[in-house]
Parts: structure tokens; C-alpha cells; sequence
């Protein structure tokens, strides 16, 4: 009985989706009128009451519990003598252990899952605004390594799933959206020097409901022969129940260069240059007219009369490039159909002029579930891309690094009007010049598209069909004007179509049964795919003027075309076992085959198996109210790979295309190698999930060792034999890492809630073994060595500076080696540096790194403040050798080395002194940097606009944002961005060439839903 | 497991189904590949003085390195390019060979054959002058192999080339496109002349002057200009634009220019200041001075336009190696006569006190008529005198290095030339 003392107005009782008591539930009393609030809590049966309420109202009755959704009553009054009764039931969507996840061919709940998979919510993110869709795990996965390389709009990104596994240039792992496992093909045809399109960037990010991460092998098996470098499964939205929802948003905003470098005005410039020719000219014994001299005047070239400083970095910079998105989306369901439909619409601009991604998409979502035996659905995304990008990073044409090292009094339009020419007129290539005669873009058209099937018979059995495709058409266009220092002066247009289908037909049959305390599913399944490939490319040139572009109009110089196609097959089946939501099992095998090799080697096995155990759901383990939830779990499991080699790599073969006086030539191409078989990755993962003080504190943690043998990689052979490299399996490779997580409530009151979550991962690599042993070098500056982690950055260490003459060795000093010059260190100790003197000097992979979220609610405000780091992470600056050489080129110079640099002894034992010899200019550890960061990626404020505004307006939901992105950066390294890399390829990440860096942006966005 | 994987490729087949009807295909094939890059062809003309590098390129690119023997080591990239594709087609000569030994090298085969041969004996002359002794490969393998010496890289060369002399069609009927026996002859004297065996080598190229049916043209720019129909021309690559497309003059020539180019390397001061007189006709053709808006002006390599079959052979050669070869009184008559259609006065024999001033008379020569063809430098060479140039501090660095990845990968099998 109630209220033997004051008269109850309100009372009610809480309960869970079961009809279970919730015992704490707060519950809010708010008198909107006035403002008036009162709260309580609920007792052991859930009941809750209220007996001191101002009379009025309308009153709104808030109910909130950790793990549960908040839900809102609103519009009660209360009268004298009258008894409000509430009944209230709690969805438990949001506790983190009863999230549904999706796993490869299934679903499960996180508090059953026994493997290393994370999920991302998008929600949690969106106000980031990213370009790609996989940006929108950057920071948020532990053990996800994602690096986004250049800021170029759509660029692609580094994504490494527990370090990197295989040599080959593809260490991605596979994203599969609805079922459709993507090709991992880049979506740009033209070779732009950094501009590579991710293809997660023709993705509406809007569009995605759930990311699940599938980190260790047993998760990941079930995808075996693809699975080595983890999954990524996106799944798109679906129509919830309710009344048809009309949501639109749009985000608009400002992007900048976060840094600028501080290069020499002409002044310092020109006495730079006259002290390294003055030096070199001494140390050589040249004087004027000996062949070797080096003239000062035709170093210098033509220094204007008034040689006023030219800042050639803005010249090419786009300062306030715009950024923007809309979306309009109409969802909802009735009781056989789920229906999601959205539009949306990108456009956003790089921070080079010229570059700009646009990105058109369409989404429609259809689920039928017209009876208990059969539900099936088509989900279908079409999408298109245009972009427009800037030569940069390694072309010889490349933006930055070119203009950067234009003297500084070189101008870019003579008197006349007319472009000072690059090479001829002014050093290097006129920037300026080059953004308006190479003219570079890249369309793609794609479409997605998923159509399944479902039959439920004999009360546990499941029949699965699924029919995914991704069916993508590109283009490259490039034209070059007549004037553009490729074109040989008489203009260029290359021209690239292609078309890929990739499909694959999924078969699985489940069987699913509770025996008591036993709950058991078993799967098998049969899956095929394909992936089909043909591309046109045609090159022209001597275009009779700068009016005509197409290859019409042009002498073809190239003209090929070809088709490619593979193919897989994969059988699998996966048992799962739940006693007592207490023990877990659950073990998956699959055999894959791949049309890639030798039939002798075509077939693998990709077995699994993973146990959890939920240890504080036994009798013995005391119940302790601040530790909720604990579980253990171990996994083993073994994947496959076969992607980034050749898809005729096995075979031996002569191929056309070489040509010579107008006859058909054939030339023999591969060796050939039908010894080669899978790489496969073997790895055990334990992993620890603990749960306190309701859900408020969780904590996940992880530890794993990876092993990958028979690695597939291009090697390296001896040039006699006719071939440079051929595929071979060369040897194994090793990733130990710990990874945590941390989400927690930091304090949540009425109208306030900050929650922080964190997650770290350190991981180790290491290539174990390889054939020969002996270093492979990769490039200028990296190799592949037994015993370091992959793609070590190799070269000279630098060890110091001479400081007298007594110190350099005779032969040393023959090669004009003099003090101020940088001492290597000469391991075989013969006074010469060759290449045998080349030894690891840095590493592109971080020790530790992870990301940090806080957000917090303050009525109808929120804050989120998110921040990524890596740490131990270096960098190669690779356009330090064209920007930082003390005048050893004839180029600018950046000025906080030059007024460094070494004028006599002890004056440095790291800058060098100027010189126009090449010694200081090796690849050496003086041009390596330790890029550790710590970066504010985003921070948000967001306002939801009050209801009693909105309803008038018949508007369900409006918040309006701020956003920056990458706000502030604190790092060491001296380039624009400690991400920078101009390769994708783990062999060779971490060189910089200045590439674009990320933009600094400035976004307000709305967000309204009717 | 299903046939879904059996996917065979639709633009290559299995290199063992070469036979009688597609052998020529494969030939082809080698002629392109053998088709030297624009740099290999003419490092005897950046190492032997002919050029300095440009602003553009600076005193420390690949190019100002070679120029000024500063910072030469074994990671040089022209080493690299030339070792490895030099031995790229190499294998493809080898496979072109052993297929005709195979189907029995008779009639069309022979000259297949022939022609093969050829190409694999330019090919391994390139590699022993570049970097000396090297492995000599002529059944193709994947063995880890040492340097043969210099000595047997020659004799190889020359075993071929007798075979190609012998077997290969003759001008006429070939073309200058394609491999002759007169092509054959012409690379022999050359190869003779660097073995020091002179009367030979005259005495094969005097053949060629006699009886190729080429002769001594006016215009010497038409040469590069209009190679094919050239008088001159004993064998060229075709370098068409929808094949090979090597376009020398994009080392010479600035942006915004006729014939627009990296602008790599410009003429040596050398070569500005003396190499030809006003009336010589090549100075013209082979030199340039481009005036810019603003008055300043680049004087620039000017013979190569657009893009030009790669000359290997063509007949002034064979008269500047009867020049060479024989003693200065008749040499002298090969030497004017060639002087002479080039516009510059003839030298009487008494202009030379000492057969090496005469020596000296030809090279110069050779370097007026073969400037940017590839010459230069191994000419210094093999008459010793390459030790003079600046670039050069003692005759190890008559040879380039050996590329250092190679030598890893062969576990030191390979040596490195000497001072690298």
C-alpha cells in the first residue's frame, strides 16, 4: 500500500522488454510551464511515486537507466485528488553487452561473442563529416591502425588491422557492405602522384547504420581466403518501426592548410648559394674555366633587379576551400515492409587548387517479411564520383614540393603576361603554370547491389540466398595543354575506361535450437565469386591547338585494351554452442580456392575456434555490485590470403603488346611460378571483457600473436635472369600487439552526462624469416630485413659532422669530403660509404597509438571532443633532400636548418655546412623524423532545439553544430602533417614527398527529422 | 572443386608454344626491347664531356653526377637501368635463339636466327663497355652466376656477329630497320677497332663503303630527320610514336619550346667554344641558341626532333674507322672525304707531326660527326685518354658500378668494379 502520509499523484512501475523489475531507474518530473523539477528512483518491485508535485503542468516524465534507452513521457497534468499511473517498459538497446553484432554470415550479441570484433557506431561520429567511410573508424577501433596519408579530398587511407601481415602491397583489409565484399581496386585512373580515390569514398558515409571490425582470425576465418588482414563489415540502414521519418541534413564549411613552411627570402638565398659554390669549388680545386667549376651567375640565373620575395606556397593553395553535404532520407515500416531510401549529395575541395571530389549517392532499402516462413529484401546504392586532382608528391610535376623550391625571386608571369617557363625562364616547374595546363579527373559510376532470401522451415532449420554485386565503371581523362612541360609541346590527353563486375553468390543453411540450458547453431554454406575486369587506354598527342582535347583529334601513341578475370570458391560451416549464457564455443572451418594458383595449390583449409566464459554468472563467484559482467575468452584461428599478386602469376606466359615497326611483336613476360600457394596468417587471440557498476565503467582488453607464413611477395631476382622480380612465398612475418578499450560514465546527472572512452594498442612487427635472408631493399629508402619490422626505413646513419680535416679519411677527403660534412657510419670499416654501408635507420610503424573521446551532454547542448596519437611513429622527408641541402641544388632552402648550419668547429654536430657536393644529400637518418602526434581531430557543439519550439512546427528533432577538424597538432616533425605518406604500400609508408596535408576545417551543420 | 577456377588469360599464351609461324612475332618482340632508353644511349656523351647539366637538372641529379664524377656509387641509377634491362632483353634474344636451334635454324628460321644474334652482340657490347667483364648468358638460366672477364664478353660479340654476317639478309632487302648482314659488318669493325685489331676493322668498314650501296649525304641533318630514307643509314631501331616512343629530344630541349623536353643537359662550354668551326654543316644541326621574350637566350642539343629511329650504324662511321684503322696516308683520304661533304677544310698529311696528333684529328672528328649518338666517351676509352677528363681520377672509373642490389642479391657471386 501507498501513501499512509501524503496522497500519491503519480505512480508507476518500470520494468525490461522481459516484464522484469528494473530496480534505480531515475525518473524525472519536469513541470514545462514553470520549469519545476522533482526526481526519484525506483525500489526493488520498480515501482516508483510522486506525492509533492506542484498541481499543473504539462508535466514530462523522464526515465533513464544505465544500459537502457531513455524514454521520455510527455503532456500530463496534475489535478487535485486525481492519481496519475504510468506503466513503462525500457528498450535495452543501448547497454554495449546486448548491442546485436553483426559477424561474417551472422549475428550474435556482444555479451555472447567469444572472438575480437569492435563495432562502431556512426552516430557517434557523423558530425565529423568525413570524406570516406572507413575515416570514420580512424581513432575509434583498438588495434586499427588508420592513417590518413594526404588530405586530397577522397584520398585513400592506410587502414591496418593489427599491424600489417603481408609484404605485398595490400595489407587492406576486406570491406564487405551488405554482403558485397568491395574490390579493393582504387577508384582513380590517373596517377596523380598522391590522388588515390578510396573506393569506401563513393560510400555515403549517412547511409550506414553499423561497423563491425572482425579483428582476430577466428571472427574473421568465416571469410577465410580473404580474411588476413581482418574484415570490416559495414552495414547499411534499414526502416525501424513507427511513423514514416523524414530526416535532412546539411553541413557546409571552411577547409585551410594547418602549416606552412618558412623558407629563405632572396637575400639569404643567394649568400646561401655563394658559400656552397664558394666551398665546393675550393674542396674540388676548380677554378674558372676547368671544367666542373661552378659559376655562382648560372646558379643564381637571372636575379631580377629588385628581387622581391614570391611566396610561391599560396600560389597553389586553395586558402578556404568549401566543404559541403546535404542528405534527405525517408524511412520507416509497416508490418511486412522495411523501407530506406535516401539521397545525398558531397562536394568537397582540396587544399591544392584544383582538386575537388563530388559525390552524388542513392540508397534504397527494401525489407519484405510477408510471413514467418520467408522474409527477403533488396538493398541497392548507386553512386557517383566525379573528381578533379592536382599533380603532387612524387611527379616530377608535383605542386608543393616544386613551388616550395622555386628561388624565391623567381616570378611566375613575365612583364608581357605570359608565363615565365620552368627550366628556361625560372628553376623549376611554374606551379601555377602547371594548374592551368593539366587538366586531371577521375568519374566513377557504381552500383551495389544485394538481393537475399530467407526460408525458416521445420521450426530450426534457416535456408540463407544472397546474390551481392558491385558493378563499377571508371574514368580517367587527362589532357595536357601544349604549354605544359610533359606535352612536348604539342599537347596530351590520356584516356582510361574500365569496367569491373565483381559478384558473389552466398548458400548457407543454419539450424538453430535451444536443448535446456543449450543453445545451438550450426551453419554451412557454399559461396563463389567473381571478379571480371576489362579497361581501354588511349594516349594521343600533336593536337593542332589547345581548343581540341579528345583523342579524336590527336595521333594515338598508345592504344591497348584488355580483360582480366578471376575467380573463388569457398565452402564453410560454423557450429556455436551457449550453456548457460555462462560457457561459449564456437569453431568455423572453410575451404577456399582460388583460380590465382596452380590447380596442385588452388585449395586451402581456414579453420577456427574460439571459447568464452562468462565468470561471473558462476554460483561461486561472489555477486558484487561494481563488477557487473566478466568474460574470458581465447581464440585460434587461420586465414588466408592471395590478394596483391598477379592474377595470372602462377603461369608462365608471352603477351602481346610489343610491337616494333608496325608488325605484331610478343614478348615472354612471367616466368611463371606454379609453386605458389597461399599465405597464410595464424593467430591466437585472448581477450578479457569486464563490466562495472552497471555498465557505467566497461573495459575490453586484448592480446594476440599473428604469425604469417609462405608471404606472397614480388621478390627481388637476380636481373641475368631475364626478370627482375617474380612472385614467390619468401618467408614469415610476426604481429604481438595488446590492445584496450575503456568507455565509461564519468558522471550522469539530470540534465548532465560526460562519458570518456579510450583505446590504446601497441603492437610489434616483425618479418620473422625470408629466403636468402638478405635485406631486400624497396626503393630509395626502405628494405625488407629478417628480424625488423617490415619496410624499416634504410639508409646512411649519420653519425655527426666532420669537425676538422684530420678527422675525414684520405679517401673520404679525395671525394672532397671536408668538415661540416656529415659523418656516416662505414660498417665494413673500408672508408667508403656504398651501399654496404646501409642500415636501418627508423620505422614508419607507431609504438603505441589509439584514440580519445569525451562527450559530454549539458541539457540541450552537446560537446564532443575527440583526439587521436601515435607514438614512435617516423617519418622519411623525403623532400627534405629538395628543401634542406644547404645548397648542395640550386634550389630554396627551408630556414630553421639554414640558420643552424655548421660555419666552423663546433658550430653543429647535425646541420650541415653549405656545399654544392651530393655527400651530404644521401638518404640518411639527418632526413628522418620522429612524427609522433598528439592531433585534435574534432570537436563538436551541438544545441537540440527544445520540442515545445519544434512541435509547433510539426518538426520531431532539430540540432544545429559546430565542428572543427583537426584543430590543433602537437608533433615534432617539421613537414605539414606527421600522417604524411606517399605510398599506401607497408614496404615503403611513412616517406614524404609534401603531400597535401589534412585540412584544418571549420563546419556548422543542421540535422532535422519530421 | 569446380572448373569455375580453371581462368586462362586472353592476351598471353604459354611462352613453349613458340613455333616456325610465330618465331618472327618473338623477334619482333626483341627488337623492341632491345631498343636502347634515351639516357643509356647517350651516357658516352654525358660521361665524355659533351654536356653540363641545367639549372633544372643541377650539378648533383644523376646527370650532374656522371658530369662531374662527384658522388658516382653503386646506386646510381643509370647503372641499374642498364644492367637490368640491358639483360631483360637479353633474355628475349636467348629465347628467340634456342627456339631456332630448336625447330632446326633453317631458311627463314636462319635468319631469324641471325638477326637474334645480332641483337644479343649489341646487346653485350653495351653491358662491356658500361661496366667490363660481366656474366655471359646465352641459354637463358636463373643461376646465381660470376663475371666472365671483358675478354670473353668480346669473343661472344663477335661470334654472334660472325653469325649474323653470314646468315642475316642482306641491306637491301632488310632495310635500315631491320638487322642486314652489312649492319652485322659495320658492328663488327666497331667491335674490332675496341680490340685494338685496326686493319680489321678498316678493312671491313672500307668493305661496306665499297659495296653497301649507301654513300656520303649532303645534308646531314636529314639523317636524323628523315632516317628510313636515308643514303646514310646502315641499321636503326624504328622507334615508331605508337611503339617504342623514345623521344630524345625531351633531354635537350626547354618547356615551351618546339619540341618541348625535360631540359636535362645543355651543350658543354667545350663543345660551345670549339668543337665546330662556322662553315662546319653539322654546328647547325647539332647545336642550337633558342631566344627568349626577355632576351635571354639557351643554347641547346639540337638534333634530336620529336621522335627519331635510334641510329645504331650508319656509314660515316664506317669512314672515320678507315680513317682510324689505316695508317695516316690513306686513312687521311677516308677522313676529307668525309670532311668535305660537312663543309670544313680537308688536312694534308704533313699536318701531323706524330701518329697520335692524327689519332687525336679523328676522334675530334668522330665527336663533330657522332655528337649525342652514343660515342664519346668510349672512344676516350679505348684510345686511353678518357683518364683526362675531369670527371675521371683514375681508369677504374673507366667502368661504371656494378648495381649494388645486384650484388646483394647474388651473395657477393657478383664483384664490384674496382674504386666503388
Amino acid at each position: 500500500g501507498y501513501g499512509q502520509s501524503a496522497p500519491e499523484q503519480v505512480v508507476g512501475v518500470v520494468q525490461d522488454g522481459n516484464g522484469d523489475a528494473l530496480i534505480g531507474v531515475s525518473v524525472l518530473a519536469k513541470n514545462e510551464s514553470t520549469g519545476h523539477t522533482n526526481g526519484t528512483t525506483t525500489d526493488a518491485e520498480g515501482m516508483f511515486s510522486f506525492n509533492r508535485l506542484p498541481l499543473g503542468g504539462p508535466y514530462t516524465f523522464t526515465f533513464r537507466y544505465i544500459g537502457f534507452e531513455p524514454h521520455v513521457l510527455t503532456g500530463y497534468t496534475i489535478k487535485e485528488g486525481e492519481k496519475v499511473s504510468l506503466m513503462v517498459k525500457l528498450k535495452t538497446a543501448e547497454s554495449k553487452l546486448n548491442e546485436v553484432v553483426v559477424i561474417g554470415y551472422g549475428q550474435n550479441t556482444r555479451r555472447n561473442i567469444t572472438t575480437a570484433i569492435s563495432s562502431v557506431d556512426p552516430t557517434d561520429v557523423a558530425d565529423r563529416n568525413v570524406p570516406s567511410a572507413n575515416q570514420l573508424l580512424q581513432g575509434q577501433v583498438a588495434g586499427v591502425n588508420l592513417t590518413v596519408s594526404n588530405g586530397t579530398p577522397g584520398g585513400a587511407s592506410r587502414v591496418n588491422i593489427r599491424g600489417v601481415s603481408s609484404i605485398n602491397g595490400d595489407n587492406e583489409p576486406l570491406y564487405v557492405v551488405d554482403g558485397i565484399p568491395l574490390s579493393k581496386a582504387r577508384a582513380s585512373y590517373n596517377y596523380t602522384g598522391e590522388f588515390i580515390q578510396d573506393p569506401l569514398s563513393l560510400i555515403n558515409p549517412s547511409d550506414i547504420e553499423s561497423i563491425e571490425v572482425l579483428k582476430d582470425a577466428a571472427s574473421a576465418a568465416i571469410y577465410g581466403s580473404r580474411a588476413a588482414n581482418g574484415v570490416i563489415l559495414i552495414t547499411t540502414k534499414q526502416g525501424r518501426k513507427g511513423e514514416p521519418k523524414i530526416s535532412v541534413s546539411q553541413v557546409s564549411g571552411i577547409q585551410m592548410m594547418p602549416k606552412k613552411l618558412n623558407l629563405l627570402n632572396p637575400q639569404e638565398y643567394i649568400s646561401l648559394q655563394q658559400e656552397a659554390v664558394d666551398n665546393y669549388n675550393r674542396d674540388m680545386n676548380l677554378s674558372p674555366g676547368k671544367s666542373g667549376y661552378i659559376d655562382i651567375g648560372k646558379v643564381l640565373g637571372n636575379v631580377p633587379a629588385d628581387p622581391y620575395d614570391v611566396n610561391w606556397q599560396d600560389l597553389i593553395i586553395n586558402e578556404g576551400a568549401a566543404t559541403h553535404q546535404t542528405d534527405f532520407s525517408f524511412s520507416g515500416s509497416s508490418n511486412t515492409v522495411k523501407y530506406y531510401t535516401s539521397v545525398g549529395y558531397q562536394n568537397l575541395e582540396g587544399l591544392l587548387k584544383n582538386s575537388a571530389l563530388e559525390r552524388y549517392s542513392l540508397r534504397t532499402n527494401l525489407d519484405f517479411t510477408p510471413n514467418k516462413v520467408l522474409n527477403f529484401g533488396l538493398r541497392f546504392g548507386g553512386n557517383y564520383t566525379n573528381s578533379s586532382s592536382a599533380p603532387n608528391g612524387d611527379q616530377g610535376t608535383a605542386l608543393f614540393q616544386r613551388s616550395l623550391e622555386q628561388r624565391p625571386y623567381d616570378r611566375i608571369y613575365k612583364d608581357d603576361g605570359t608565363f615565365n617557363i620552368g627550366g628556361k625562364d625560372i628553376l623549376r616547374h611554374n606551379g601555377v603554370q602547371v594548374l592551368e595546363n593539366d587538366q586531371i579527373e577521375d568519374k566513377n559510376y557504381q552500383a551495389l547491389i544485394n538481393l537475399y532470401g530467407n526460408v525458416n522451415f521445420l521450426k530450426y532449420f534457416t535456408w540463407h540466398t544472397a546474390y551481392n554485386a558491385e558493378l563499377r565503371f571508371g574514368r580517367g581523362f587527362r589532357h595536357q595543354t601544349r604549354l605544359h612541360p610533359y606535352a612536348s609541346g604539342k599537347g596530351l590527353t590520356i584516356d582510361i575506361r574500365n569496367n569491373r563486375l565483381s559478384q558473389n553468390i552466398d548458400n548457407t543453411l543454419t539450424f538453430f535450437k535451444n536443448w535446456g540450458d543449450l543453445n545451438t547453431e550450426a551453419m554451412v554454406g557454399y559461396t563463389y565469386y567473381q571478379d571480371a575486369y576489362d579497361f581501354n587506354h588511349a594516349q594521343g598527342t600533336e593536337f593542332p591547338s589547345d581548343d581540341f582535347r579528345h583523342i579524336t583529334s590527336a595521333t594515338v601513341t598508345t592504344a591497348i585494351g584488355d580483360a582480366n578475370k578471376y575467380a573463388m570458391e569457398s565452402y564453410l560451416g560454423r557450429v556455436q554452442l551457449d550453456y548457460k549464457g555462462r560457457y561459449f564455443l564456437s569453431s568455423s572451418l572453410r575451404y577456399d580456392g582460388s583460380s590465382k594458383f596452380h590447380k596442385d595449390n588452388r585449395y586451402a583449409y581456414f579453420p577456427s575456434v574460439s571459447a568464452g566464459w562468462v565468470f561471473t554468472s558462476e554460483n561461486f563467484f561472489p555477486t558484487a555490485e561494481w563488477l557487473e559482467f566478466g568474460k574470458l575468452r581465447a581464440s585460434w584461428g587461420k586465414t588466408g590470403n592471395q590478394d596483391g599478386i598477379g592474377i595470372y602469376s602462377y603461369m608462365p606466359l608471352a603477351s602481346g603488346g610489343y610491337n616494333y615497326g608496325a608488325e605484331t611483336g610478343l614478348s615472354v613476360t612471367s616466368l611463371g611460378n606454379l609453386d605458389l600457394k597461399w599465405e597464410t596468417t595464424r593467430q591466437t587471440n585472448y581477450g578479457l571483457d569486464l563490466s562495472f557498476l552497471n555498465g557505467r565503467l566497461a573495459l575490453t582488453y586484448d592480446y594476440f600473436i599473428k604469425k604469417t607464413d609462405d608471404l606472397l611477395y614480388n621478390v627481388p631476382t637476380l636481373a641475368t635472369s631475364g626478370f627482375t622480380h617474380r612472385t614467390t612465398n619468401i618467408g614469415s612475418m610476426e604481429n604481438k600487439g595488446h590492445e584496450f578499450t575503456l568507455t565509461s560514465v564519468n558522471m550522469e546527472k539530470d540534465r548532465f552526462r560526460w562519458s570518456t572512452s579510450l583505446n590504446m594498442a601497441s603492437i610489434r612487427n616483425k618479418v620473422t624469416s625470408l629466403i636468402g635472408d638478405e635485406p631486400i631493399q624497396v626503393g630509395g629508402w626502405n628494405a625488407i630485413i629478417p628480424g625488423q619490422p617490415l619496410g624499416v626505413f634504410y639508409g646512411y646513419k649519420q653519425l655527426g659532422l666532420y669537425q676538422t680535416l684530420e678527422e675525414i679519411p684520405e679517401a673520404l677527403q679525395k671525394q672532397g669530403v671536408r668538415p661540416g660534412d656529415m659523418i656516416f657510419e662505414d660498417l665494413d670499416g673500408n672508408n667508403l660509404i656504398n651501399s654496404a654501408d646501409l642500415s636501418v635507420i627508423g620505422s614508419a610503424q607507431p609504438d603505441l597509438y589509439g584514440g580519445l573521446t569525451n562527450n559530454v551532454e549539458i541539457g540541450n547542448f552537446d560537446i564532443s571532443l575527440f583526439a587521436t596519437f601515435s607514438l614512435g611513429n617516423e617519418i622519411a622527408a623525403a623532400w627534405r633532400s629538395g628543401l634542406d641541402h644547404m645548397g648542395g641544388r640550386d634550389y630554396n632552402q627551408v630556414r630553421d636548418t639554414y640558420e643552424d648550419r655548421w660555419t666552423g668547429p663546433g658550430t653543429s654536430n647535425d646541420v650541415p655546412r653549405a656545399s654544392k657536393s651530393a655527400y651530404n644529400l644521401k638518404n640518411s637518418s639527418y632526413f628522418v623524423e620522429d612524427a609522433s602526434y598528439l592531433r585534435i581531430k574534432n570537436l563538436t557543439i551541438g544545441y537540440k532545439l527544445p520540442s515545445s519550439m519544434l512541435k509547433k512546427l510539426a518538426i520531431q528533432q532539430a540540432r544545429v553544430y559546430l565542428s572543427g577538424t583537426n584543430l590543433l597538432t602537437f608533433t615534432g616533425y617539421s613537414g605539414y602533417d606527421p600522417e604524411a605518406s606517399s605510398s599506401l604500400d607497408a614496404r615503403s609508408f611513412g616517406i614524404d614527398n609534401l603531400v597535401t596535408p589534412q585540412p584544418r576545417a571549420f563546419m556548422a551543420g543542421i540535422n532535422v527529422s519530421f | 572443386c569446380s572448373k569455375e577456377l580453371d581462368v586462362t588469360p586472353e592476351s598471353a599464351v604459354s611462352p613453349d608454344q613458340i613455333n616456325e609461324s610465330n618465331v618472327g612475332f618473338f623477334l619482333n618482340g626483341l627488337y623492341r626491347a632491345a631498343t636502347p632508353e634515351r639516357d643509356n644511349y647517350l651516357i658516352n656523351d654525358i660521361r665524355g664531356g659533351n654536356y653540363t647539366w641545367t639549372p633544372l637538372s643541377g650539378n648533383n641529379s644523376a646527370y650532374g653526377r656522371l658530369i662531374t664524377g662527384n658522388g658516382v656509387d653503386d646506386g646510381l641509377s643509370y647503372s641499374s637501368s642498364l644492367w637490368k634491362n640491358t639483360y631483360r632483353s637479353i633474355y628475349s634474344a636467348n629465347n628467340v635463339i634456342e627456339a631456332c636451334d630448336k625447330l632446326g635454324a633453317e631458311g627463314s628460321v636462319k635468319v631469324v636466327k641471325a638477326e637474334a644474334s645480332y641483337l644479343r652482340a649489341y646487346l653485350y657490347y653495351q653491358l662491356v663497355t658500361a661496366f667490363g667483364g660481366v656474366p655471359v648468358i646465352v641459354e637463358n638460366t636463373t643461376e646465381n652466376l660470376p663475371r666472365n672477364t671483358a675478354d670473353q664478353v668480346w669473343d661472344q660479340i663477335i661470334k654472334d656477329l660472325d653469325f649474323a654476317i653470314a646468315e642475316a639478309k642482306p641491306l637491301q632487302e632488310a632495310t635500315n630497320k631491320r638487322v642486314s648482314k652489312e649492319a652485322a659488318t659495320a658492328l663488327k669493325a666497331r667491335v674490332l677497332l675496341a680490340r685494338g685489331n685496326k686493319a680489321e676493322a678498316a678493312q671491313l668498314a672500307q668493305s661496306l663503303i665499297q659495296s653497301s650501296g649507301l654513300s656520303l649525304t649532303a645534308d646531314y641533318g636529314s639523317i636524323f630527320r628523315s632516317t628510313a630514307a636515308s643514303r646514310e643509314v646502315l641499321f636503326a631501331f624504328s622507334n615508331l610514336k605508337t611503339e617504342t616512343n623514345l623521344r630524345f629530344s625531351s633531354l635537350f630541349w626547354p618547356y615551351g619550346t618546339t619540341w618541348a623536353g625535360s631540359y636535362f643537359v645543355q651543350p658543354s662550354t667545350e663543345v660551345l667554344e670549339s668543337l665546330y668551326t662556322p662553315d662546319d654543316v653539322r654546328g647547325a644541326v647539332n647545336i642550337d641558341t633558342i631566344y627568349n621574350a626577355d632576351k635571354t637566350y639557351n643554347v641547346i642539343v639540337s638534333k634530336y626532333w620529336d621522335v627519331q629511329p635510334v641510329i645504331v650504324s650508319r656509314l660515316s662511321e664506317m669512314y672515320l674507322i678507315s680513317a682510324e684503322g689505316l695508317p695516316v696516308d690513306q686513312g687521311i683520304t677516308y677522313l676529307n672525304e668525309l670532311r668535305r661533304i660537312r663543309g670544313v677544310e680537308a688536312f694534308e698529311a704533313t699536318d701531323f707531326a706524330t701518329p697520335e696528333a692524327y689519332l687525336n684529328a679523328v676522334l675530334e672528328e668522330r665527336r663533330r660527326e657522332l655528337f649525342s649518338e652514343g660515342f664519346l666517351f668510349f672512344d676516350l676509352v679505348r684510345t686511353g685518354k678518357a683518364v683526362e677528363l675531369p670527371n675521371i681520377q683514375n681508369t677504374s672509373q673507366y667502368v661504371l658500378p656494378i648495381p649494388g642490389d645486384q650484388i646483394n642479391l647474388s651473395n657477393g657471386m657478383l664483384t664490384q668494379n674496382e674504386g666503388y
